[in-house]
């Protein structure tokens, strides 16, 4: 677990999610956070959503759209890629942390230090985050490698199976409404086909929380409940509701106040042109599985196909935005 | 016996029996025949007919009234010719919307609804007459625009002196025969086919007649026996015992008498109250807190009137007991949210607020019904619930046809004013919802072999069901996620979507009845042909007319669907409806705007998603006929157009390059000039998404487009409401001055408002409504909750000031998105480059002083200027707290200014006066203002690099001074929420190493 508060965080804690809708806490659970000692009020959620009826009911506030600025300025993803290889590499049975403690303090000392000390990480912070896909031999990652079941497309597309790929992904979020358990952005990936060196699709999240559970509610995404249970249990925040699943679907009220906020993103079409249902080379057919931690800004993602590799990895930070990002509203 | 046309003509103006003579003619020869009767219009017998009835109008006017006694019962021969000159009239009337062109030249109209006619004392005159005003007002519905006679002409007419004075006598008839059931009837059905306008609505109420409607409604339930146990007895006990009604008759409608009332009460909380107040109501459905196991004879409480917010279930609620049985609600604890009072229902469409379901966010005070409540609720808190409530759910559960959809048209009023318990709404989606979408499969699987050019009585009703239900649907529905589930697991949008998807169907052939006018038709050679012997144009087809409803209708339903919910949008998507919502927004000029206006509604509510706006909506280019409805000539199309184009500008919308392309810049700087606050309104809040991660230079060009000056009197008001302050007080005998205390925002443009709006004076209503009130006092209690909601329901003041509010808001959020990062394209060096060079453009064009002298006076608490209020004691000041949206903005615009270079933040450091009211604003109830302010000291004690470091420890410094500190401290501790806390820790951090 990242420490919680003995060290003052240099970096300004991220966005949430959180700000155009009330948390909707139609039902309680007796779940009870052991670990983060963040829930004050567990047992007045009721009472606190109650008095919001009169807030609109209408999510429409668009948070936090962002650009992203490209991370070649950052020294970070050389060092997870660094890291990285070692996780990815733990076959699955083994509990392979996405992203370890160490690695976190050691962000946050590195950021802290350029913080205050030069001041290049605050030009153009304007948005958040992504840095680095990550991970995986063969495979491109986010945007699968084409139609995997065709084999005979792998060996055109010449990668060297037996390093590690990493590629840039940039996420942006266009839109969140807590209230529905939803969000959605573009995530956009450099470098994964020779024809398109920058692939650009649009995805929507479901957050885990009142309306959705960790179960994949979507036969057509593949994931059995043995699958998403694996998936789940690579992310170490995870772990406190390991069993609880096992027994029977988990609500988690009162979303915005945990740490770390549980979703699945699944891409469903290539922007700027939808009607482009295929490329040369990749593919979007999987979804993630996504662990965003609000304290840290980061998110955490392994990428689900039956047809890829497996556990492929994404690793995005937050890009400082320093509370710069304008009021949208849809009408 | 055949008579040739110049001898009829000489008898009808003959005496009495020779006329009579002549009319049985005429009847016998035009009955059923078009051609006989257009030929017989032609001749000119329409004056000669109309006169009979007039002249017997003259006659009395001019020698008084006859005795009474002479005439009683008996029928003379003048009374028959009356008769038949009416039945005649109606005969043409009924022939078709060509043949009220002559009617009108021969002044029918104003002869019919004379008082000799409508107040006869014989039913039968009376009745004849109104069935010649119920068969005009039939084909009126079909008229061309350019016809004299239109459904609103008609409504003027009726709903005004002495007709509505007539009107109102025929529902208050006590004595019941079958002539008078269908008097009743008739008139209730004019009532619901004309009264569209809130001055007719108003005038209605006033006159009387929504009570005498309550009275018969009062009276089905005496005839179903559904009258409340005891009501007697407590009646009596009130001096209420007159106003149990006799039990109505099996013959009269009750479908019309609640479609009548339906349609008075549409989307006023006033006036649904005044429904529920009315005595004969209040009378069979008392509100009394009775115990079930004490004896009967006593009853254990006075009558209480229900509330206008009730919470308080009692124990015994008989009326319940007519509804399935549901499992238990948890008492008290309301389900969801708390339903906003809505305007009208056009405010539905084209509005105010941020949609028609934010209506309370935006609004931090003062929707008509929380001041009803607020004053209703000073009682003794909680009141119980009216029990006209469940007996109108159980009607829809018991009735058939129209009696369904009038009833739920009119429980949606009540529940939509907040009149019913919250528990309500999970009723309403379980026992009304279900039932109005079978209802409509029902009918709609009847249409196929619909013969519209023939319409018997069952057909009409068919038609009428598909055309109405969607649209009270979507009223229904629209502010209520639980009931639009309900509705989309009822399967609405299949239904809905298929009902316009086969209005745009190939219509049916025609049949030969229509045809033969457009040949036999003369083209009119002499010039000279009075124009009571010409026939008007011929009308609009039924058809056409009945798709052009559905459509409206159906239209509505789906936006009203896909308000909340993007699975309910992609439904509608999947339904392959988009085509047809698009093909909806074209213009056409024989389409009413309302298509438009709906289209343009619905196309917004799906426009909500970006999925769809990326799929879908780009793919049907809606940019295009949405771009040209913006400059359609009718300002009400204007506003729902630029509604939709809010959300076709967004940054992730594909539409927005080709939007300013094509120059959507310059239209909507247009738009925020207008003097319709609606269309300033919508058109600042397209205008503020633009310009979101838009270039340096598109921003520069929308503020020169709209000019500086203008963008700060927009958001600005204080020099304009002195201003008004002074007028008003000059002008001190304005009659509305009274209801102006809560005047406190711009009412710059929102005065020009008033006056529009204020087109019904007070007096109006104050004048009738005072008609012979028993003194009870149930019935002064209510007359005094009565005048606090009309009140609040009439004030401009409070629309003008939350219109003002929301336009200050979206103001700001402009100024706000002109200086965050233009970061779309280049580098963040670029964009952070972008948001200096914008703020000093700012300040250079706003002048810098002047701008932060602004955002100052946003966060003050405004001292209401001291009208002093009629009646009540002092003129003491109110004061006024600022709204949380507009502080929150300010804040925002202070963030992006702290993010740019030290100068600039600086000059924010500088603002004490500013800082100081920021500092009281620590407690905030809204997470947002909170944790905005954190992220203003974040960027306020942000060192660049390291010849920054003085300057940043003297920002900490005076902003430790200014006692930031320990708020901060309070924040990282206290705080509810986890984001809040985060960032008060990691600004405290920055903040203490200058702070020690």
């Amino acid at each position: 677990m990242p420490t919680p508060s003995s060290n003052p965080p240099p970096d300004p804690p991220p966005r949430t999610h959180s700000t155009s809708c009330p948390d909707d806490a139609r039902s309680t659970s007796s779940w009870r956070p052991d670990q983060d000692g963040l829930e004050m009020n567990i047992d007045s959620q009721e009472s606190s959503s109650s008095p919001e009826p009169v807030s609109a009911p209408l999510p429409t506030r668009v948070q936090d759209a962002t650009d992203s600025r490209s991370t070649t300025e950052s020294p970070r993803p050389d060092s997870r890629s660094g890291t990285e290889p070692s996780s990815s590499s733990d076959p699955i049975d083994t509990l392979s942390q996405p992203h370890k403690p160490t690695d976190a303090d050691d962000d946050v000392l590195a950021r802290g230090d350029r913080d205050t000390s030069s001041g290049q990480r605050r030009s153009g912070n304007y948005d958040i985050v992504t840095s680095v896909g990550t991970d995986s031999d063969k495979l491109e990652y986010g945007i699968m490698p084409s139609r995997l079941q065709d084999d005979a497309f792998a060996p055109s597309m010449g990668y060297d199976f037996s390093n590690v790929r990493v590629y840039d992904v940039q996420v942006e979020i266009k839109y969140v409404d807590l209230r529905e358990s939803f969000l959605c952005g573009f995530l956009k990936i450099q470098g994964l086909t020779e024809d398109n060196p920058t692939l650009t699709t649009y995805f929507e999240g479901e957050i885990i929380g009142t309306k959705y559970g960790f179960i994949t509610k979507h036969e057509s995404w593949g994931a059995t409940e043995k699958i998403d249970l694996n998936h789940w249990s690579k992310f170490s925040a995870f772990r406190q509701y390991n069993k609880q699943v096992r027994k029977g679907p988990v609500l988690i009220p009162n979303l915005a106040q945990r740490e770390n906020i549980f979703m699945r993103w699944k891409e469903h079409f290539l922007v700027p042109d939808h009607r482009v249902r295929t490329i040369n080379g990749a593919s979007f057919e999987g979804f993630y599985y996504i662990c965003f931690n609000q304290k840290e800004g980061s998110v955490s993602g392994i990428y689900f196909h039956s047809k890829s590799e497996k556990f492929q990895q994404l690793e995005l930070k937050h890009v400082e935005d320093r509370g710069c990002f304008g009021a949208m509203e849809f009408r | 016996m055949a008579l040739d046309p110049q001898s009829v003509l000489a008898k009808l103006s003959a005496n009495t029996s020779e006329q009579i003579t002549a009319l049985r003619f005429l009847k016998n020869e035009v009955v059923g025949h078009v051609q006989k009767k257009e030929h017989w219009i032609q001749h000119g017998v329409v004056r000669p007919i109309v006169n009979i009835i007039a002249s017997d109008a003259l006659e009395l006017d001019g020698k008084g009234t006859r005795p009474p006694f002479l005439t009683l019962g008996t029928f003379t021969d003048e009374d028959n010719a009356k008769l038949q000159a009416l039945q005649l009239l109606a005969s043409f009337a009924n022939a078709g919307p060509a043949f009220l062109a002559p009617l009108n030249a021969a002044g029918a109209l104003p002869a019919i609804l004379s008082t000799p006619c409508l107040q006869n004392e014989h039913p039968r005159i009376v009745l004849a007459a109104l069935r010649v005003v119920r068969d005009i007002a039939n084909a009126a519905v079909f008229t061309p625009s350019s016809s004299p006679i239109s459904p609103t002409s008609l409504a003027d007419t009726l709903f005004a002196g002495t007709p509505l004075e007539s009107l109102h006598q025929i529902l208050s008839q006590r004595t019941s025969s079958t002539d008078s059931e269908i008097q009743i009837s008739i008139v209730a059905h004019l009532i619901k086919a004309l009264c569209r306008e809130e001055r007719h609505q108003a005038a209605l109420v006033s006159s009387g007649i929504l009570d005498a409607l309550a009275t018969r409604l009062a009276s089905f339930a005496v005839s179903k026996g559904q009258v409340l146990p005891r009501a007697e007895i407590i009646s009596r006990l009130e001096g209420l015992e007159d106003y149990i009604p006799e039990p109505a008759t099996s013959a009269s409608s009750l479908d019309s008498i609640l479609g009548a009332i339906a349609s008075i009460i549409s989307d006023s909380p006033f006036r649904a109250c005044k429904l529920f107040y009315s005595p004969s109501i209040l009378a069979v459905f008392p509100v009394v807190d009775v115990d079930p196991s004490k004896s009967s004879k006593s009853p254990s409480g006075s009558m209480e009137l229900p509330g206008l917010r009730p919470t308080r279930h009692m124990d015994f609620e008989p009326m319940d007991l007519l509804l399935p049985c549901m499992a238990p609600q948890p008492r008290g604890q309301p389900t969801h949210a708390a339903f906003p009072p809505l305007g009208t229902s056009r405010e539905n469409l084209n509005l105010n607020g941020r949609s028609t379901s934010k209506f309370q966010s935006a609004t931090a005070s003062g929707t008509p019904s929380d001041d009803a409540s607020a004053s209703n609720g000073d009682a003794d808190g909680e009141e119980s619930e009216s029990p006209l409530i469940p007996w109108l759910i159980a009607l829809v559960r018991s009735g058939s046809g129209n009696e369904i959809l009038m009833a739920a048209s009119i429980l949606t009023s009540l529940f939509k004013a907040g009149f019913s318990y919250k528990t309500r709404e999970a009723s309403i989606g379980l026992l009304v919802v279900p039932v109005l979408l079978s209802m409509l499969n029902e009918v709609e699987a009847k249409t196929k072999g619909i013969d519209y050019n023939n319409c018997n009585r069952d057909t009409t009703s068919t038609l009428n069901i598909i055309e109405e239900a969607p649209a009270i649907l979507a009223r229904l529905i629209t502010d209520s996620e639980s009931l639009q589930k309900a509705a989309f697991d009822s399967g609405a949008v299949r239904t809905v979507c298929k009902l316009l998807k086969d209005s745009y169907d190939v219509p049916p052939p025609l049949a030969k009845s229509w045809s033969w006018s457009t040949h036999n038709r003369t083209p009119d050679p002499t010039e000279e042909v009075p124009p009571e012997c010409r026939l008007g144009e011929e009308g609009q087809q039924r058809y056409l007319v009945h798709r052009i409803k559905v459509r409206e209708s159906t239209l509505r339903a789906i936006g009203a669907l896909a308000t909340f919910k993007d699975e309910y949008r992609k439904a509608i998507v999947d339904q392959e409806a988009i085509h047809f919502i698009v093909e909806s927004l074209n213009q056409d000029p024989s389409k009413p705007i309302s298509v438009t206006v709906a289209a343009c509604y619905a196309v917004r509510m799906l426009s909500r998603s970006v999925n769809i706006l990326r799929t879908a909506l780009v793919d049907h280019t809606v940019s295009t006929p949405l771009f040209q409805l913006l400059r359609h000539h009718d300002v009400e199309v204007q506003v729902a157009a630029t509604a939709s184009i809010c959300n076709l500008v967004m940054d992730f919308s594909p539409m927005r390059e080709s939007l300013v392309e094509a120059g959507i810049l310059r239209i909507l700087c247009e738009h925020a000039h207008s003097h319709n606050a609606s269309l300033r309104l919508n058109a600042l809040w397209a205008l503020k998404n633009l310009v979101h991660s838009a270039s340096v230079d598109l921003k520069k060009r929308c503020v020169e487009e709209l000019e500086s000056g203008w963008l700060v009197r927009l958001i600005c008001d204080d020099t304009e409401d002195d201003a008004l302050f002074s007028a008003r007080a000059r002008g001190d005998r304005q009659p509305t001055h009274d209801i102006l205390d809560g005047m406190d925002e711009d009412v710059d443009m929102g005065f020009a408002d008033d006056q529009n709006r204020a087109w019904l004076p007070a007096s109006f209503y104050k004048a009738p409504t005072t008609r012979a009130q028993p003194d009870v006092r149930i019935m002064r209690l209510a007359e005094t909750r009565l005048t606090t909601l009309r009140e609040a329901e009439l004030n401009p003041t409070r629309k003008a000031r939350h219109d003002d509010l929301a336009i200050q808001e979206q103001g700001l959020g402009f100024i706000r998105n002109l200086i965050g990062g233009a970061h779309s394209s280049g580098s963040a060096a670029d964009s952070a480059n972008d948001t200096t060079e914008m703020i000093d453009y700012l300040f250079s064009t706003l002048g810098q002083d002047r701008l932060f002298e602004i955002l100052a006076s946003k966060l003050r608490v405004k001292v209401l200027h001291p009208f002093s209020r009629r009646g009540s004691a002092g003129s003491e000041a109110r004061v006024l707290p600022p709204q949380t949206k507009i502080i929150e903005s300010v804040i925002y615009i202070l963030v992006h200014i702290a993010a740019s270079i030290p100068r600039h933040r600086q000059l924010v450091v500088s603002q004490t006066e500013l800082l100081k009211q920021l500092a009281k604003l620590f407690n905030s109830q809204d997470r947002e203002v909170r944790v905005a302010l954190c992220h203003l000291i974040n960027n306020l004690t942000w060192q660049d690099n390291a010849s920054d470091g003085p300057g940043c420890s003297q920002r900490a410094l005076e902003l430790k001074n200014l006692g930031f500190l320990s708020k901060l401290e309070a924040l990282k501790e206290g705080d509810e929420e986890l984001d809040v806390r985060e960032r008060a820790k990691s600004a405290l951090w920055q903040m203490k190493p200058a702070a020690y």
